[in-house]
């Protein structure tokens, strides 16, 4: 009986378990392995691929664009965050609070949900395009410019800053808007009504409510929600490298981009998978810190 | 302290009268409390004492000042929520002297205005304590503490207590009481309580239904309700009530139930028309049990001893009746007995609309 109970709970959990062990940690394994091989397809046939140690992460760590592409993936990720957070609260705060049509609201705000990066990002790629760009027309015919902007393509610097690393992290943020609307409003949902209530006793006027009472309750789901978007952040590939691919001269490149071109552009399947290991190392202290943090958070408790 | 008038307060919800027209008057740092059944529109009509409800219509004065559109924090009150509502991520002192920083005191000022409430209320040694930490009893002291640092115009209570288990809720009455008694600020108080209501109230507002049933001091109250609802609503156990037609010859001198069982009016009977609808009511305290042929016989299913009293429960004819007896009596269970009453604890109200009719004894004839 027992033992039948067990058998059945393993079968359920089987494919998720088959799923992430063939097509999550087997190639991280894998990729993690080659990254200490010299692994370089087009010499493969003649010099094998021998075991070279830390060679090429010393190789990556020292090549001018991937350490750029290292401050661009957290540039970008806490531009991201910022960006989308703080609009998130003002849009959960939108959907959250009652009147006409909030159900229109609602649907609008989540569309971005409905459309997958990819696709998000081609239709961002033709409303940014200079050629005929119709963000550029209409800023035009209200006159706010005298010549088109060149969304990606403009390589002209302020610092770190460009026009393409940011149009393309305003890309990334609306995509992930509808996630963060949706995490922040059910924290919105779970603060208690009285609390305001008490608030308004209090003498607490909008801002004291939001300051005193929202935003130190949302403090864990914010927590949470930065996290898990510096998890993804710092691994995201699809929006840089569709809408850019890591250019003009490397101002959107990030790391993940960085490997698929050293892998898929070079055949420098060592380099990419050197470059792979320092996102898996970065990700993986923060997912430390992450789980420290869930776990002090459950003590306090 | 301050005075409070309600005129003519009206409130609506969609299509829903909530609070159809009601009128109070309440005096400077009197202790009123507003109990009804649940949806009567008493706490409806706190939260618009507070501003937290708007008013539909009619006028809410403070101290003279209409302040039907004024925000809460423009009204100089102070609540204290049934769920407490604590700020769980401050500190006790942080919670108390929350309305003091909105409106930009000195720390000094803050903390010394803390420690003073908090010596009021013994929470002296708990204000580097978050509200998780707390218990019940001592949240509900935090709730007070809050409001009592601010020395508002007026404190308002939204059924504060029923949360607290039944020993808490003794003693909670109590500091309250006390509590008023040292500030004399003028508290406005909701519970479904009637036990509460009697022992903390100068004056009780029984409401049924988004109106004033009656207002009086407790005993008022309680020894002449104005109408059935108010006598069943306040006293614990209820008062027993008979309904019936009254008979007899020159005036009613018995109350006829509906099953045939005639139950004599004690004393001499009382100037009613015969054949008038009416509920007889009695307080369990004013029925003994009789001697001899006196009385009206009762069945008795229940006899609960509390120690100090005795309690009889049954049935008179049809109708549940309940005795409270002090002391102990050598009644079992199944037996039957004969109760009488005192007569000038009777009461008896309208059949149909429940309001009391009153009654004078009948002069004994010659």
């Amino acid at each position: 009986m027992e033992r039948q109970k067990r058998l059945f709970c393993y079968l359920m959990v089987a494919p998720a378990v088959i799923f992430t062990f063939v097509l999550g940690l087997l190639p991280m394994i894998t990729s993690l392995g080659w990254s200490f091989l010299e692994y370089d397809l087009i010499r493969v046939q003649q010099t094998g691929t021998p075991f070279v140690g830390l060679e090429n992460y010393k190789e990556v760590l020292s090549d001018g664009r991937f350490v750029r592409s290292i401050t661009n993936t957290f540039l970008m990720t806490g531009l991201v965050i910022a960006f989308a957070i703080s609009l998130g609260l003002v849009l959960a705060h939108v959907m959250h609070s009652n009147y006409r049509g909030r159900a229109i609201v609602r649907v609008l705000i989540c569309a971005p949900w409905f459309v997958p990066p990819v696709v998000a990002a081609a239709i961002w790629m033709w409303l940014l395009n200079t050629d005929r760009s119709p963000i550029n027309a209409l800023l035009m015919d209200m006159g706010l410019i005298d010549s088109n902007i060149r969304f990606l393509t403009d390589s002209s610097t302020w610092g770190p800053f460009s026009v393409p690393l940011l149009s393309v992290t305003a890309v990334r943020a609306w995509n992930g808007l509808p996630f963060i609307v949706i995490f922040i409003l059910a924290g919105l949902q779970s603060i208690p009504r009285d609390l305001y209530e008490a608030a308004d006793v209090d003498g607490g006027n909008l801002w004291h409510k939001f300051r005193y009472v929202t935003l130190p309750l949302l403090k864990p789901v914010l927590g949470v929600l930065i996290m898990l978007l510096l998890i993804t952040g710092i691994g995201h590939f699809e929006i840089n490298y569709i809408m850019t691919g890591g250019g003009p001269q490397d101002l959107t490149n990030v790391m993940a981009v960085y490997s698929y071109l050293q892998a898929f552009n070079f055949f420098r399947f060592d380099l990419a998978s050197a470059a792979g290991g320092v996102i898996l190392v970065l990700t993986g202290i923060i997912c430390a810190l992450y789980i420290r943090g869930q776990l002090k958070n459950r003590d306090d408790r | 302290m301050a005075t409070i008038s309600l005129r003519n307060v009206r409130k609506k919800y969609g299509g829903f009268l909530a609070v159809p027209d009601l009128s109070l008057e309440v005096q400077h740092g009197e202790f009123v409390i507003l109990v009804g059944p649940s949806g009567c529109g008493k706490s409806t009509l706190l939260r618009m004492l507070a501003g937290l409800e708007s008013v539909t219509g009619g006028e809410i004065a403070i101290d003279g000042e209409v302040v039907n559109d004024r925000m809460p924090r423009q009204r100089d009150i102070a609540m204290v929520f049934q769920s407490y509502a604590l700020y769980p991520h401050m500190t006790v002192a942080q919670n108390m002297g929350f309305s003091l920083k909105l409106d930009g005191r000195s720390k000094a000022e803050i903390a010394e205005r803390v420690q003073e409430a908090a010596e009021i209320l013994a929470l002296d040694k708990l204000l580097d304590r978050k509200p998780a930490q707390l218990s019940g009893g001592q949240r509900q002291r935090v709730a007070m503490g809050r409001s009592i640092v601010r020395d508002p115009k007026v404190f308002l209570f939204d059924e504060p207590l029923s949360n607290l288990d039944a020993k808490l809720r003794v003693q909670m009455r109590a500091e309250i009481k006390s509590l008023h008694n040292r500030l004399k600020t003028t508290i406005v108080y909701v519970t479904h309580d009637q036990v509460e209501a009697m022992t903390m109230a100068d004056r009780i507002v029984v409401m049924n239904a988004g109106q004033i049933e009656q207002v009086g001091t407790p005993l008022e109250l309680y020894d002449r309700p104005r109408s059935r609802f108010v006598a069943e609503f306040l006293g614990s156990p209820a008062m027993n009530m008979l309904p019936g037609t009254l008979g007899g010859e020159g005036g009613a001198t018995a109350l006829r139930m509906e099953d045939g069982t005639t139950v004599p009016i004690p004393g001499v009977g009382i100037e009613a028309p015969a054949g008038r609808e009416v509920v007889m009511g009695v307080r369990p305290e004013n029925l003994s049990l009789a001697r001899g042929g006196e009385g009206v016989e009762a069945v008795i299913d229940v006899v609960e001893p509390t120690g100090s009293h005795t309690l009889l429960i049954g049935r008179i004819g049809p109708h549940a009746v309940t005795c409270e007896i002090a002391g102990r009596v050598p009644v079992a269970s199944g037996s039957r007995v004969r109760l009488a009453a005192d007569p000038a604890a009777l009461h008896f109200f309208d059949g149909e609309s429940g309001a009391r009719i009153e009654v004078r004894p009948l002069v004994a004839a010659e």
